[in-house]
């Protein structure tokens, strides 16, 4: 006789976290076109029956302070924030407030959740004299954070390489994307999509290229 | 012991071997199981799951056969070596099959899995985990979870056996059985994956267990199968070790 149900199981879902620059560098275009269309990715997804229920998603803001503006929110629930862009570039300030959500989710995410995507969206180097390395070291050494898929992308050319490639840990599947303009930000959430997709149904990752977002390029491939 | 390994519907789907595979050997009152994962997007994950889950059992039998260890304190750095061994035969392995033009870009990679492994004489367990899966103690009084899943479902972020960092990923327990130890089980992710709660989960199965006899229970498990594909928990392959401590089944009526 088929089984009916079964005890102690789950579905788990894939906790999708940005941390996203929001200083005064991407006031204009560039926060319009975050908006835009991280409002188009959540819709994509919560209208999507395979996607509805399985993602999660946060967001942390960074400029000279640094804000938690969804918080492991069910894709299917999320309103779409609207962000303003302001200030300075304090990456270790976001870094840090994006650890303070993992560490108070921590056993959330390890008894419900599969490895994070984590996506690090900037258009310029972080302050001078932002201490945001060693920030950078306690992310990679917790242990979801170190298990998290991550993408990190530079818009625009005000963006060193080896900022984005900082995020990589994991050769294989982490990604150090550029776009030359943040009028491709579209397309970069486009290959967001892509992704999440292929994480939520444990599919190998695909390249931005694989993906079809030809836009969207490797930092050095 | 019962083992039991079911392909997934995905690989199914694709003309895909299932690449999950168990071993045991038994020797001297001593038991050694292997259940290993070949991960998907690897070439040849099947060949190195069944070379990997193979070669430790033997491997290890044959080192505390030829008495040469100076006790159970030895276990890591032994199961470190015959792993290294492992490792270095499928590297051969890749090395001879580039003879062929068509297999000049073999690497050992190809041969991708993930291992679980468990050794004990009824007094002493010892376990390992590369990669993912779960390996859990089943006691009357409570279930331990040895090993965290870790929840590589993603066949190109799981560590597997032929990662270069292999040995930073190793988990190693080394525990006394407790007196009221009922079964161990090792399980590929496939199954172990979606389990949030084990203590819910595995008093189901000794549940299931108690009210079955053996075969009735190998058919259960093929429900259980059933019930991870239909729900949509997972179509991946799935594999089911178990090793019991006691006599828990229905008798056969005969």
């Amino acid at each position: 006789m088929p089984i009916q149900n079964m005890e102690g199981l789950k579905h788990k879902t894939i906790p999708v976290i940005f941390l996203i620059d929001t200083s005064g560098s991407m006031d204009g275009l560039g926060i319009t076109q975050v908006n835009v269309n991280l409002k188009e990715y959540i819709e994509d997804l919560k209208t999507d029956p395979q996607t509805k229920e399985a993602v999660q998603v946060t967001i942390v803001t960074f400029n000279s302070s640094a804000s938690i503006i969804k918080n492991f929110e069910p894709i299917a629930m999320l309103v779409p924030p609207v962000l303003t862009a302001d200030a300075t570039t304090d990456l270790a300030l976001g870094l840090c407030k994006l650890m303070e959500v993992i560490q108070e989710k921590s056993d959330y995410i390890r008894a419900n959740c599969k490895r994070p995507l984590l996506i690090f969206m900037s258009d310029g180097n972080p302050d001078p004299g932002c201490k945001w390395k060693p920030e950078l070291d306690n992310m990679n050494a917790d242990y979801i954070m170190k298990r998290a898929v991550r993408v990190a992308l530079g818009a625009g050319n005000n963006i060193n390489d080896s900022t984005l490639e900082a995020f990589i840990l994991n050769k294989e599947t982490d990604r150090a994307v550029k776009v030359a303009d943040v009028q491709d930000l579209r397309e970069f959430f486009k290959y967001l999509q892509t992704i999440t997709r292929e994480m939520i149904s444990n599919k190998p990752l695909s390249t931005p290229l694989q993906a079809g977002v030809d836009s969207v390029e490797l930092v050095n491939p | 012991m019962i083992s039991c390994s079911y392909p997934g519907s995905a690989h199914v789907n694709m003309q895909l071997p299932n690449q999950d595979h168990s071993a045991y050997q038994v020797k001297d009152g001593r038991l050694f199981l292997a259940v290993s994962d070949g991960l998907g997007s690897c070439r040849y994950a099947n060949i190195g799951s069944k070379w990997a889950a193979d070669q430790i059992t033997k491997k290890m039998m044959k080192h505390f056969e030829a008495g040469s260890s100076s006790g159970e304190r030895d276990f890591k750095p032994v199961f470190v070596r015959c792993m290294t061994e492992i490792r270095d035969e499928l590297e051969k392995a890749a090395q001879m099959s580039q003879v062929e033009p068509e297999n000049s870009n073999i690497s050992k990679k190809d041969f991708a899995a993930t291992l679980l492994f468990a050794l004990t004489d009824e007094s002493n367990l010892f376990c390992a985990q590369i990669g993912d899966g779960g390996i859990y103690l089943v006691c009357e009084s409570e279930v331990q979870q040895l090993f965290e899943p870790a929840k590589g479902e993603f066949s190109n972020i799981t560590v597997p056996i032929t990662h270069d960092q292999w040995k930073d990923y190793l988990s190693i327990k080394l525990l006394e059985l407790p007196e009221d130890a009922l079964f161990l089980c090792l399980m590929t992710d496939g199954f172990s994956d979606y389990i949030v709660q084990p203590e819910s989960f595995f008093q189901r199965i000794a549940a299931e267990i108690r009210q079955r006899t053996v075969n009735e229970f190998e058919q259960w498990l093929d429900d259980l199968n059933e019930f991870y594909e239909s729900k949509g928990f997972s179509d991946d392959d799935k594999t089911m070790s178990l090793i019991f401590f006691r006599e828990l089944f229905k008798k056969q009526v005969k």
